[in-house]
């Protein structure tokens, strides 16, 4: 099976290296890391990910905004995106990913198993 | 906020004017004192002359015979008039003054007759002192008087014509009235009376300000402790909302770094044991982080209409495993038919598990946890004691009443105040963060409820929470 592409939009490149490690440890999926949030649009047109992991406060540009940018693409519009945000509480989201007005929020810190179930139910698993 | 400030700047202003009222009063009270004691004075002074000149006319009255008396007529008459005088002693005579002097003088003013009557030492003192030979003649045939202090006593000395029925002077009297001890009694004891009544003016007026004077400075003192307390917390809530997201990417990588480590070292047991405890400290750095979050934002509430007993019950629910492991016995006074207030399920939850975990860590082993319910029209003295600075409260408004007792150690003498206070805790860490109660109480506040903690007289401690049964409007 082809491995899934994940796109990972996060300031912080400690985050995401780990995001990085942990996920292709697991021989499923290929990472691609991006830690300029006002890049994500263009990354992920290059890319071209099977799914996006997405930080909402980032200092260039707020992480909703990079999600419209990819919304409105034609080619990317159906790519999921999980938003991924310190500023909700694990208890106001579920731990493997809630719906809120029609976006996923995962809360950091996030445990590597509730990511992946996450992921796994974005990718129709 | 600016409200506060407002409320604190009226305050202070209505204590100005307190003030101000109360030096009113009493710089009032001292000019009247002052005023009603010169008017007492005058007033028997007056009197004193007024029976001097009744005096005399009752003796002219009795010289009703032509011609200049001679010396033993005078005597005749004075001693007539003197008995008759004793007779009105009970008049304003006797009121004035009983010791007299008299003398009688001829057209010639020369002395025919005197009569002398004195009845107190300190007269004695005067008659020596002024014998009436020496009383001013300068008034001659009229109507005169004067009034002397001698050893703190008035002496109305008075010089009057005597004359008969038919209006012809026949001599002159002149004399000393000497205002009784009695009489002086009299006109010290009014003016010591308006004194005291004055007084006790200032002191009313003192006594119905004091309490007035006293509640605007408390006020002031609350309003001035709300602000600090508010200013305290809003900086607390911006500043845990910044720390909240700065540390929770680290927590993320530090998170993810231990699942790594776990997934790709699983033979490594001491890896495995490292990674558990790494896992452990993440988990209760996000739970700190949390309440912190929790405490800082503004929530806004889900309100339903529900029973607080239902409330009550499911917490307890929560809370059963807890009690029946440290063998805590559970005493429900639910009260039934509870009117419904208006509640956010979760988050009164959560302050109940809060208060019922708080108590049962208070009591070890063996206590006795009560949970009590009650509805009742809000008495004065609760209203006094915890609703006061609460706008919306009112003396008689229906309240529920939910009130948790332990039998515990109670709260730590002198940390009453600072149980509220976010980070406050005399727990050991892992076990407590001190973010419970503040939390408790900014959910409390959201509800538009009052919660109070104190000590049980027979120990342990007593929550108790106030819910209005009707709220206004501006509920969030
Ligand atoms: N029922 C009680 N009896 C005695 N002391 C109490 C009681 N409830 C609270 N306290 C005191 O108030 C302190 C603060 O309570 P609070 O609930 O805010 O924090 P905590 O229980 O220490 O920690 P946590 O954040 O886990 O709730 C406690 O540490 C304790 O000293
Ligand atoms: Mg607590």
């Amino acid at each position: 099976m082809p491995k899934k592409k994940i796109l990972v939009v996060d300031d912080e490149a400690s985050l995401t290296r780990m995001l990085r490690r942990n996920l292709e440890a697991t021989g499923k999926y290929e990472v691609k890391e991006e830690n300029v949030g006002s890049q994500g649009y263009a990354t992920a047109k290059q890319f071209q990910p099977d799914m996006i992991l997405l930080d909402i406060m980032m200092p260039d540009i707020d992480g909703g905004a990079v999600a419209a940018q990819i919304q409105d693409d034609e080619q990317l519009k159906q790519v999921p995106i999980v938003f991924l945000t310190a500023i909700i509480q694990k208890e106001e989201v579920d731990d493997t990913g809630s719906n809120i007005g029609g976006s996923t929020f995962l809360a950091k810190p996030v445990k590597l198993g509730d990511l992946i179930t996450c992921i796994e139910n974005k990718l129709g698993r | 906020m600016k409200t506060l400030i407002n409320k604190a700047l009226h305050r202070k202003l209505a204590m100005r004017l307190a003030m101000v009222g109360f030096i009113i009063s009493i710089v009032f009270g001292l000019i009247v004192l002052l005023i009603e004691s010169k008017k007492v004075g005058e007033v028997v002074l007056d009197r004193a002359l007024q029976a001097a000149i009744h005096f005399n006319a009752e003796a002219g009255a009795l010289l009703d015979k032509p011609g200049l008396p001679d010396h033993d007529q005078i005597q005749c008459v004075l001693d007539t008039f003197v008995t008759r005088g004793l007779k009105l002693r009970n008049s304003h005579y006797n009121k004035v003054g009983r010791s007299v002097i008299i003398n009688i003088l001829d057209l010639n003013r020369n002395e025919v007759a005197k009569y002398i009557d004195l009845d107190y030492e300190n007269i004695n003192a005067f008659e020596t002192q002024m014998h009436t030979s020496n009383l001013p003649r300068h008034h001659n045939n009229k109507d005169w008087y004067e009034l002397k202090w001698i050893k703190g006593f008035p002496f109305v000395l008075y010089g009057v014509p005597l004359t008969n029925s038919i209006g012809k002077t026949v001599a002159h009297a002149e004399g000393v009235f000497a205002v009784t001890a009695e009489s002086l009694t009299d006109v010290r004891s009014s003016a010591l009376n308006a004194a005291l009544i004055i007084i006790a003016i200032v002191l009313v007026t003192t006594g119905l300000l004091y309490p007035v004077i006293i509640k605007q400075m408390n006020n002031l003192k609350s309003a001035q402790l709300q602000l600090i307390h508010a200013e305290k917390l809003e900086s607390i809530g911006r500043l845990a909302a910044g720390v909240a997201h700065e540390v929770k990417n680290p927590l993320a990588v530090i998170q993810l770094g231990i699942d790594y480590l776990s997934q790709t070292q699983k033979g490594n047991k001491d890896v495995t044991e490292t990674v558990v405890d790494m896992d452990d400290a993440v988990k209760r750095a996000d739970t700190v982080i949390k309440g912190l979050l929790e405490f800082s934002r503004p929530t806004k509430l889900e309100i339903k209409t529900m029973n607080v007993n239902e409330v009550l019950e499911e917490s307890l629910l929560l809370v059963k495993y807890e009690l029946s492991k440290n063998n805590i016995t559970l005493d429900k006074q639910l009260k039934n038919g509870l009117p419904d207030i208006k509640l956010d399920r979760n988050k009164m939850k959560q302050v109940f598990i809060n208060l019922f975990m708080n108590a049962i860590h208070a009591m070890d082993k063996d206590g006795t946890l009560t949970v009590n319910t009650c509805s009742n029209q809000l008495p004065k003295d609760l209203y006094n004691n915890y609703c006061k600075k609460v706008k919306h409260f009112k003396v008689g408004d229906r309240v529920v009443i939910v009130t948790i007792e332990d039998t515990g150690i109670g709260i730590p003498e002198g940390s009453i105040d600072k149980l509220f206070e976010p980070f406050f805790t005399t727990k050991p860490t892992g076990i407590g963060t001190g973010l419970g109660l503040s939390v408790t109480k900014s959910i409390i506040e959201l509800h538009q409820a009052i919660i109070n903690i104190m000590n049980r007289k027979a120990g342990g401690a007593s929550v108790s929470i106030l819910f209005k049964t009707k709220l206004g409007d501006d509920h969030a």
